[in-house]
């Protein structure tokens, strides 16, 4: 059993078994769905490669990564095989793993061995499957630009999951209580749940993944480029290109670490007031000082009074209406949002069938 | 005279750009043991693959007892059933073979896997466990097998369909003289079975104990075929298909000089 | 600096032997190990659900102790579990369980520690514990193989029971390469390496090994095909249940029972 916190494999007795039956009945369909999906694509091949792809996922979680800032950490590997075997052989590798790891040697529980599943393999390999499809583009298997997006694939699945895992844990204390009161499974509600685990995941198990993923691939386009093929259909094998590199490894950055950094910024953003915020003194004076000092119209303006209950955001305010901190609620908006905007990415290039540089 | 159960005709294979076997034309006889002969890259693995049929030539045919070894003739079940039944290769990495979580699961894979009567497929390994002497292995998994462990189970996984041909790809690599002699043992015991015997292998101390009949392979290429006597005489021949080395070397307290030979092992 | 190596190289030393461990006590007489598998996967499944399930600390305490009980008729020594099981839970959930002693709200009894707040730690820490006892009585009384065929009563598909069997027998050849992978750096490396050679080195060491990997399950197809492998799995299972197995069955399903009336 790891005493690491590096990658949470939920034990037994954190999750209600309300929860694990719901996260064991979410992560059938996906199971279903890829043994027949593998079965199609790999045919008698896929009894062989799973197990042994499998065996592979499991010794790499033993690795212990150094990571930049000289810290060491453990990665799920989740990346590396959803860019080598594809999302629907990933969610079964990585599953099949982690239940090994469960049952045989007793890291997770085995309750929780959907819970962990749903998490680290299936939301996990969708996650860093869309991430380094979308980032990877068109480009040539030699890329440059396809290490940094499997730096990012691993980045962001592993955060995914984490994230997932928070939250399970973050609604538990608001479900069940024994007769005193005292919560029944993990007791940290969702403003304390969310942070304490990205914490740990934004910084070290983040870290891991992406030096493992992005380092994988990087060996692999050098020493056997053709297991990189099955993830980059319409890859232009013309000269790789290295002037992207930089500004694309900004982009993602920026997207990713400076979200959580949006805290710091103090009041509200610019241009982003409610109607209420023009009679409140307080609001008032926050919106001279972001004003050049100049002092804000004595009411909301009539446009905005109109528009604005036309459309309640789902979130308003940036935080669902459960959480007791806005801070806290910022951060899963931005993790939530960083998700979304990459999913519309993702469609956005299906639909316009990519296209190269 | 009888069909021979294999006949080559202009048999290539390509591994992507590389030619690993190069128009080979051979007949192998029906009941002969063989050893196919060559260094490390010459195609002997590849040319024992394509006798499984489980590679398919890029060029020429390949038949057995007459029937030609295709993708098409494999799709079918009754066909690849019937041929992997009859013809078995043991490979050289036993890891490879040894696939399942115990000894017993594994002498069971092939009748499992041919639909035999779960009594007859219980019956059959324990025989062949006994007769192997490794029935006290039955319920250890593979990673706790010895490497003569492993050899002999993997025979065993391979005996117990009962097959016509067994196809060998270095039976003794890596394994320690006992065991060694105990793979010997049995491949000399085959001579008399009826089976038809292949044995590809770089050990030319192993050749005329196991071998009537002998291939050199070379690049690909057959290079000589024949008496095993003959051909292991011809140093020259040896020597070009990389079989045996010339270094330099003593003798007792002579001056170093260098003549061809091989290593052998010592007969007390 | 190789402390990533030698920590990477003692994980795979310790799964290796944790292994080794595992067979060795399924295979030796004891209580437990005599059991059907099936009555056993099912069992303490069954008492792994009531303790995660339970409202009540008495109820997890009570079936800890049962969990001991039956550890020390199958001849796994105390110490065995306490180094394996009970340590590790303690450590990991412990230091996740503490700060909700200060946190949760509720009924204060000093120091800012509420009542609920104990209760919740030792819900965390009681369930974590007697589970992982549970589940590891089931690996150290059962062989690998067993176990995994006797999923079948899950209705688990034959093809996934047949992958986690070849995955369990492939983690112990790919552990043996990595292992030699790595000790080979270790005695290779001199000085101090600056941290992106360190990267460096431990992503291609994963490099070699998934090329390795996915190469050797390519033979691994091949050797299957030859044996008549056409993509349907069979497994060959020999469970027969004694009268024996009747009455732990019934033990099983009392246990549980009776915990989820007590705990009503």
């Amino acid at each position: 059993m790891r005493a690491k916190l590096s990658t949470v494999h939920i034990p037994d007795g954190y999750l209600s078994p309300a929860t694990c039956a719901a996260l064991y009945g979410g992560a059938a369909p996906f199971w279903y769905l890829s043994l027949q999906r593998m079965k199609r694509a790999f045919n008698t091949q896929m009894v062989p490669l799973l197990s042994v792809f499998a065996a592979f996922s499991f010794i790499i979680m033993m690795f212990n990564l150094p990571l930049p800032g000289g810290t060491t950490g453990h990665a799920v590997g989740v990346g590396i095989a959803a860019i080598v075997l594809g999302p629907w052989a990933s969610i079964l590798g990585i599953s099949i793993a982690l239940i090994i790891q469960a049952v045989f040697f007793g890291d997770g529980g085995i309750t929780a061995i959907g819970a962990n599943c749903f998490n680290m393999a299936i939301i996990g390999s969708l996650a860093a499957y869309a991430v380094y499809r979308v980032i990877a583009g068109r480009a040539p298997i030699a890329s440059p630009r396809r290490i940094v997006a499997a730096g990012a694939a691993g980045y962001v699945a592993i955060n995914l999951a984490a994230l997932a895992a928070a939250i399970e844990f973050g609604i538990q204390p608001l479900l069940y209580h024994d007769a005193t009161g005292a919560p029944l499974y993990a007791p940290y509600p969702l403003h304390i749940a969310i942070p304490a685990m990205m914490i740990g995941h934004l910084t070290i198990a983040g870290l891991a993944e992406m030096v493992i993923s992005a380092g994988v691939v990087a060996y692999l386009q050098k020493s056997e480029p053709s297991l990189l093929r099955r993830t980059a259909p319409g890859a232009d094998d013309g000269n790789p290109t290295a002037g992207s590199l930089r500004r694309l490894w900004i982009a993602v950055a920026v997207l990713l670490i400076l979200t959580p950094l949006g805290i710091l910024a103090a009041g509200s953003a610019w241009g982003e007031w409610a109607p209420e915020d023009f009679s409140s003194p307080a609001a008032r004076t926050q919106i001279a000082a972001a004003s050049g000092s100049q002092s804000p119209p004595a009411e909301a303006p009539r446009g905005l009074r109109a528009l604005s209950s036309f459309w309640t955001a789902p979130m308003p305010r940036y935080a669902p209406p459960f959480l007791k901190s806005p801070a806290f609620g910022y951060v899963l908006s931005g993790m939530a949002g960083t998700g979304l905007i990459l999913l519309v990415m993702v469609f956005a290039g299906f639909l316009m069938g990519g296209r190269a540089g | 005279m009888s069909l021979p159960i294999f006949q080559l005709r202009d048999v290539s294979f390509y591994y992507e750009t590389v030619r690993a076997i190069d128009g080979v034309s051979l007949d192998i006889e029906a009941g002969k043991r063989v050893a196919l002969l060559g260094a490390n890259g010459s195609g002997k693995s590849t040319l024992l693959r394509l006798l499984d049929g489980l590679s398919f030539p890029g060029a020429g045919s390949i038949a057995f007892r007459g029937q030609p070894l295709t993708e098409e003739q494999f799709a079918g079940d009754p066909f690849a059933f019937d041929f992997h039944r009859r013809v078995g290769l043991v490979f050289q990495n036993p890891d490879v073979q040894l696939f399942n979580p115990t000894v017993f699961d594994e002498v069971a894979f092939g009748p499992l896997q041919m639909r035999w009567s779960k009594s007859e497929i219980v019956s059959r390994v324990s025989a062949v466990l006994d007769s192997m002497e490794i029935a006290h292995l039955k319920d250890r998994p593979p990673h706790r097998l010895s490497g003569g462990e492993k050899k002999r189970v993997a025979l065993a996984s391979v005996l117990v369909l009962d097959p016509e041909v067994l196809l060998l790809d270095e039976p003794t690599a890596a394994l320690d003289p006992r065991s060694q002699s105990q793979i010997i043992d049995l491949l000399i015991g085959w001579g008399d079975g009826g089976k038809t015997v292949i044995t590809a292998t770089h050990d030319l101390g192993l050749v005329e104990d196991i071998a009537d009949h002998c291939v050199i392979l070379q690049s690909g290429k057959i290079a000589a075929a024949g008496n095993p006597a003959e051909l292991l005489a011809d140093q020259a021949l040896l020597q070009s298909a990389n079989l045996i080395h010339a270094h330099r070397h003593r003798h007792g307290d002579e001056i170093a000089h260098s003549h061809p030979h091989t290593h052998p092992h010592w007969h007390d | 600096m190789t402390g990533y190596i030698e920590r990477t190289i003692a994980s795979l030393i310790r799964a290796s032997e944790r292994a080794a461990i595992a067979e060795q006590v399924a295979f030796s007489a004891g209580a437990l190990q005599r059991v059907d598998p099936r009555v056993k996967v099912a069992g303490l499944f069954a008492l792994i659900v009531v303790v995660a399930a339970s409202r009540r600390l008495r109820v997890i305490a009570a079936l800890f102790v049962v969990a001991a009980i039956l550890a020390a008729a199958s001849n796994v020594r105390m110490r065995r579990l306490a180094g394996w099981v009970w340590s590790p839970v303690l450590i990991f959930t412990g230091a996740i369980a503490l700060p909700a002693i200060f946190l949760t709200p509720g009924r204060a009894i000093g120091y800012a520690i509420t009542e609920q707040g104990l209760r919740a730690a030792a819900f965390l820490i009681g369930r974590a514990e007697t589970a992982s006892t549970l589940s590891a009585l089931l690996v150290l009384t059962t062989p690998w193989p067993w176990v995994l065929k006797a999923l079948r009563i899950f209705r688990c598909p034959m093809i996934v029971v047949a992958i986690l069997g070849m995955t369990y027998r492939y983690i112990f050849v790919i552990l043996q390469t990595a292992l030699e992978m790595f000790e080979a750096r270790e005695s290779r490396t001199v000085g101090i390496l600056p941290p992106s050679e360190r990267r460096r080195l431990a992503s291609s060491a994963a490099g070699v090994l998934l090329s390795k990997s996915v190469q050797m399950s390519g033979e691994v197809h091949l050797a299957m095909r030859s044996r008549g492998f056409r993509g349907e799995i069979h497994l060959l299972q020999d469970f027969r249940a004694r009268t024996a197995d009747w009455y732990w069955l019934a033990g099983f399903g009392l246990a549980a029972a009776a915990s989820i009336w007590w705990g009503r």
